[in-house]
């Protein structure tokens, strides 16, 4: 009898214990979801190993590998190791400002945010410029076809953000980001993004593959994929200033 | 209703029990590499083929017909890191090794006939060690770097032209990635997240064999009765015992978006005849509307280091043997400190289309730069040396104004553009991805007094990631000759009208490893 009065104690300690466990929870608010997705795809620091492969029409492929550097909100520097071709190209992102050295050239040189980055599917922003909190405001949307999944419509607020619109499905059981659909003004799909291969990199849980899809050259997409991703570093302010570059 | 985001789950760490198995985990390494250690380089061939001017006003004999240029090229970059991850330091090299051969040459004759010229040395085609870059930066702290060695400094924003860059040996604007060479120099430098302060001093080289320098700063004590000059002509050194050197503070900064330099150097017979001169340099670069870059980059100082021509000395070769025996000289630096303010100043925009492509303009305002009767006066100088050239006579140091001799000796440029005028206007067009793997450049420099100038078209073929081919062209445009400088026989020529190079055009594969 005493065995039995300890088990029900004990699961009724177990269901209390679930019980505080999962809070009860409404939905998450656009802006919530919208903050979600830059603290997965872009955290506060880290620095990374990022392969990338450039389809083509022709089925060619291109590919590509950089080490990134990310502090804050507003500073992102990339290093090209593959191919040779590019190696010792960097680029580098300021606040709004964006610059790539040239080795060849032995300078810097501005770039616009919506310049391709390396000729691939992505633009300079999505890899360089993830702060969507900063370039959009979000509204949520329905999207009766994905009930596993949040919809999140982006409309821009600055001008220098990439895109004018941005549909935005995230997963709701974690709120991993899924797909992609970027627009212009007009409302032509420029591109399309799928998330896939989600890691664990020490701690940090995010898609480790973005597939791009061109929407206009249809046969053309780009493979990002990451190799590695260290959220502990602390760069220094001055790695991200114009003068560093090349060195 | 707004909830608190760190309510939500956390999409950096949760994930449901069924995704779980799907996510995998990445093992960070144990411990940060504390040196990183990147090379690269590449083999290259160029096969040129160039139409002689013969007939033109400078002389063409050292112009060859075809060239072969073999070019081995290694760049190391080394990192050091702290057991933190901090840099500590770094260096680089950037060394190329060439191997040249040219033939083919032609020249007028003394009746003004095309007349072969028997294949013979000529300096800018030896074979050659080139040091573009080799340097050590010590970091001891955040904001304090201390560099050393030789480096290509360039803080303007000018695209196809720098009047700021005192340091380096001039570009090429037609072909920019022949011109890596630094200077050797040391430079302090303090970097702020919105601002850097920089002080460099540099030191012409002043003997240097194969490309590799044998001195800095003094002209050697040994016996040395010549050496060459930036042209790569032979001067006199015996009696030069003054240090050539060049000094700069330069203020960055980051302001609205905008970058913006602030220059002031100290030269001293360093890449021209000014001794112990000031100047000032400014620059600003901006993106407008994410699409439009303009920049401005202007230099400034009292005096002129052009030479200067007597034009009443050089009408014909007996006034100017007139002059020299009445002990007037027919040329020199007679404006180098005059007191007038002088700037040379490029303004450019850039529109960059979205798809890699980018179309620049520019216009260049030479303030030292030659007016029309002085023009006049240098052209003529130009035709009388031209002549004494073609009678066997050996051209002064500084004759080669407008022609395409290398500005850093045993550096091969195809093309190097000292403006002697007052205005010009350069184009460029770059569309880095014209079709998968094929990229355009085309450039236009054009001297707006006389329409003069050059078109340099470029199309590359990356073949493979590791493999482009080039094809290249290099025309003169002769421009509108009644508008050119008026020379001591009555006949008037264009700025690049005189150029001994109708048209060139090469042939380059590159394998990158």
């Amino acid at each position: 009898m005493k065995r039995l009065s300890l088990t029900i104690v004990r699961l009724a300690l177990a269901g209390l214990g679930a019980f505080l466990a999962v809070p009860a929870m409404a939905d998450p608010t656009a802006h919530d979801l919208l903050a979600k997705y830059d603290a997965v795809m872009g955290p506060e620091s880290f620095e990374s190993v990022i392969a990338m492969t450039a389809h083509r029409d022709d089925g060619s492929s291109r590919a590509y590998k950089m080490r990134v550097l990310k502090k804050g909100d507003d500073k992102f520097r990339a290093w090209f190791d593959e191919p040779a071709a590019v190696r010792g190209q960097e680029m580098l992102r300021q606040g709004d400002n964006l610059w790539v050295y040239m080795p060849s050239l032995k300078r810097a040189v501005r770039l616009a945010n919506r310049d391709s980055f390396q000729g691939g599917d992505f633009n300079n922003a999505d890899v360089l410029r993830v702060n969507y909190q900063a370039d959009y405001s979000a509204t949520l949307a329905a999207d009766a076809g994905r009930a596993d999944a949040w919809l999140l419509e982006l409309k821009a607020k600055t001008k220098d953000a990439a895109y004018d619109s941005i549909k935005l499905w995230m997963r709701k059981a974690d709120l991993q980001p899924l797909k992609g659909e970027y627009y212009t003004a007009s409302g032509k799909m420029l591109r399309a993004a799928e998330f896939s291969e989600f890691k664990n990199f020490a701690g940090l849980v995010r898609p480790g593959k973005i597939v791009m899809k061109n929407m206009i050259a249809t046969q053309r997409y780009s493979i990002m994929s990451w190799d590695s991703m260290n959220t502990k570093v602390n760069p220094a302010a001055t790695k991200f200033v114009l003068d560093d570059m090349g060195k | 209703m707004a909830q608190d985001a760190a309510a939500l789950p956390d999409a950096g760490t949760a994930a449901t029990p069924e995704q779980s198995a799907e996510i995998a985990l990445v093992v960070p390494a144990d411990a940060p590499q504390r040196l990183l250690v990147t090379t690269n380089g590449w083999l290259d061939s160029r096969q040129s083929y160039t139409r002689v001017g013969w007939d033109r006003l400078l002389p063409s004999r050292d112009v060859p017909t075809w060239s072969n240029l073999s070019e081995a090229n290694i760049q190391l970059k080394l990192r050091w890191k702290d057991k933190d991850g901090q840099d500590v330091g770094d260096g680089g090299a950037d060394v190329s090794f060439l191997y040249q051969k040219a033939g083919g040459y032609w020249t007028a004759d003394d009746t003004g006939q095309q007349a072969r010229v028997a294949d013979h040395d000529v300096a800018t085609y030896h074979p050659a060690a080139i040091v573009s870059e080799l340097y050590g930066n010590w970091r001891p702290s955040e904001h304090l770097q201390i560099l050393l060695g030789k480096k290509r400094i360039t803080w303007g924003p000018g695209i196809t032209l720098n009047p700021t860059d005192l340091l380096n040996p001039p570009k090429d604007p037609s072909d920019p990635t022949l011109q890596r060479a630094g200077a050797w120099l040391a430079r302090v430098e303090a970097p702020f997240e919105k601002w850097t302060l920089s002080l460099v001093g540099a030191a012409k080289v002043t003997r240097q064999y194969g490309g590799i320098p044998g001195s800095l700063l003094y002209y050697p004590d040994y016996p040395a009765l010549t050496t060459l000059d930036n042209n790569g002509n032979k001067v006199a050194t015996a009696d030069d015992t003054r240090p050539h050197f060049a000094t700069a503070l330069r203020a960055y900064g980051l302001w609205h978006e905008t970058d913006i330099n602030a220059m002031v150097y100290m030269t001293q017979l360093y890449n021209d005849a000014f001794t112990w001169k000031p100047r000032l340099g400014l620059s600003a670069s901006h993106i407008f509307a994410n699409a439009w870059e303009l920049h401005v980059e202007a230099l400034g100082q009292t005096g002129s280091a052009r030479l200067q021509v007597q034009g009443d000395c050089v009408q014909s070769l007996a006034t100017a043997v007139g002059c020299v025996t009445s002990g007037k000289p027919v040329a020199g630096y007679s404006k180098l400190d005059d007191g007038v303010f002088r700037a040379k100043a490029i303004a450019g925009v850039r529109y960059m289309f979205g798809d890699a492509a980018q179309v620049s303009a520019e216009y260049l305002y030479n303030g030292d730069g030659y007016n029309s009767n002085e023009f006049s006066s240098y052209i003529s100088a130009v035709q009388l040396m031209s002549s004494a050239a073609r009678s066997g006579l050996t051209l002064p140091s500084g004759a080669g104004l407008a022609t395409p001799a290398p500005s850093d000796p045993g550096s091969p440029q195809r093309f190097a553009f000292d403006p002697v005028r007052r205005h010009y206007a350069l184009l460029s067009y770059q569309q880095s991805q014209i079709a998968d793997d094929w990229s355009v450049i085309g450039l236009v420099l054009m001297d707006l007094e006389d329409f003069s100038g050059t078109l340099a078209p470029t199309v590359t073929w990356s073949a493979r990631e590791w493999l482009s081919i080039t094809a290249a062209g290099f025309m003169s445009i002769p421009g509108v000759q009644s508008r050119g400088g008026l020379a001591g026989d009555g006949t008037r020529y264009s700025e690049f009208g005189v150029n001994p190079l109708v048209w060139r055009a090469f042939l380059s594969a590159r394998l990158f490893y």
